[in-house]
């Protein structure tokens, strides 16, 4: 399984991209920005972003991929350090299907795209 | 009161105080002139009282002004300082951290020197061999802790981000009182550093679990499915 990891932060895409490794996915890209993993999506299995970048936010990130016809069933984690109710709820509604609030242990990660993978899978 | 107008009551003002000071200058030319006195005391009172009523206006508008000031900058102050000591703490924190599992992965590391030690003078060498793979798994364990908490960079960048949104505020809050007070014409103001905000106010190291687990409950009970049909 091939995972898109997105985040403006070159650190936070090295902890995502190792936390993943350390829990057996080590096949990963990576994009700095929405508008690089609009380019890249297509490719991958598993999106992972940040919400707050420049340019496209995970938020519209999110809608943007699930405009698409080719990715809008795309399994998709929002890891962010937005944890107020708001937040959450316009990242539903933006359609993420899970949520992951920094900072994080790479046991969380790998709970949640295990539940996701689950609910796709029933 | 915008900035221009209260620049053109203080203009009008100042203009009626230099008529006072004339009819007055005129007043001491002319003692005796009894007619002319009145006159000039009449014409005194008018303009006086439209230049009390102005100044009135706006001094009223700059107490307004200074309370609005106050107010809304001193809470932004307070909330840049406890944000700055937020970030001074998860720094220590992360930093503290970060020194304790390099300690215990060194400790491991002896530990394995141990073990090489134990296994080349041909000592329990099948027992080795088992403690020095846990050594292992548990060095490998403590330097991924480490890597993790260097996400505090992430959550203190942001933080401080904030605390810049923050400043940026409080200065475009006192150029706007230094216009007033100076009278200047509202011109645009070219504010240092604008930029997308990209960051959250609420980023925090804390409570990172019970964070999780609300999120968890917000999300999960918000949520029949999520999966686009």
């Amino acid at each position: 399984m091939r995972f898109l990891v997105v985040d403006d932060s070159a650190t936070m895409r090295r902890i995502v991209v190792n936390s993943l490794q350390r829990v057996g996915f080590s096949d990963v890209v990576e994009a700095s920005d929405g508008a690089e993993a609009l380019e890249k999506v297509g490719t991958v299995d598993f999106v992972i972003t940040d919400w707050n970048m420049p340019k496209v936010s995970g938020a519209e990130l999110t809608r943007a991929i699930r405009a698409r016809d080719e990715t809008k069933l795309m399994p998709l984690i929002m890891v962010t350090a937005r944890s107020v109710r708001d937040d959450i709820l316009m990242a539903m509604e933006a359609g993420v299907d899970s949520y992951v609030v920094k900072p994080f242990t790479p046991q969380v990660l790998r709970e949640k795209i295990d539940a996701v993978l689950a609910t796709r899978a029933a | 009161m915008p900035n221009s107008r209260i620049a053109d009551v203080l203009y009008d003002s100042e203009t009626m105080l230099r008529l006072v000071d004339s009819e007055l200058e005129e007043l001491r030319d002319d003692p005796n002139d009894t007619a002319l006195r009145g006159n000039h005391v009449g014409v005194l009172l008018a303009v006086m009282q439209r230049a009390s009523s102005e100044i009135a206006q706006v001094l009223c508008t700059l107490h307004t002004s200074r309370e609005t000031l106050e107010g809304v900058t001193l809470q932004e102050i307070q909330d840049s300082a406890t944000k700055l000591c937020e970030v001074a703490s998860a720094t220590e924190v992360a930093a503290t951290r970060m020194m304790d599992g390099l300690e215990r992965a060194h400790a491991l590391v002896d530990r394995l020197d141990e073990i090489d030690s134990r296994v080349g003078v041909g000592a329990g060498a099948g027992d080795s061999m088992i403690e020095a793979a846990t050594t292992r798994a548990k060095m490998r364990d403590e330097l991924f802790a480490v890597m993790g908490s260097l996400q505090f960079q992430d959550i203190t960048s942001q933080q401080l981000g904030h605390v810049s949104q923050m400043l940026r505020d409080i200065e475009r809050r006192l150029h706007a009182t230094s216009s007033l007070l100076s009278g200047a014409r509202g011109e645009a103001v070219i504010m240092s550093g604008e930029q997308v905000p990209t960051f959250s106010e609420s980023a925090s190291t804390h409570n990172t679990f019970e964070r999780q687990a609300a999120a968890d409950a917000i999300f999960w009970g918000c949520k029949p499915s999520r999966i686009p049909q």
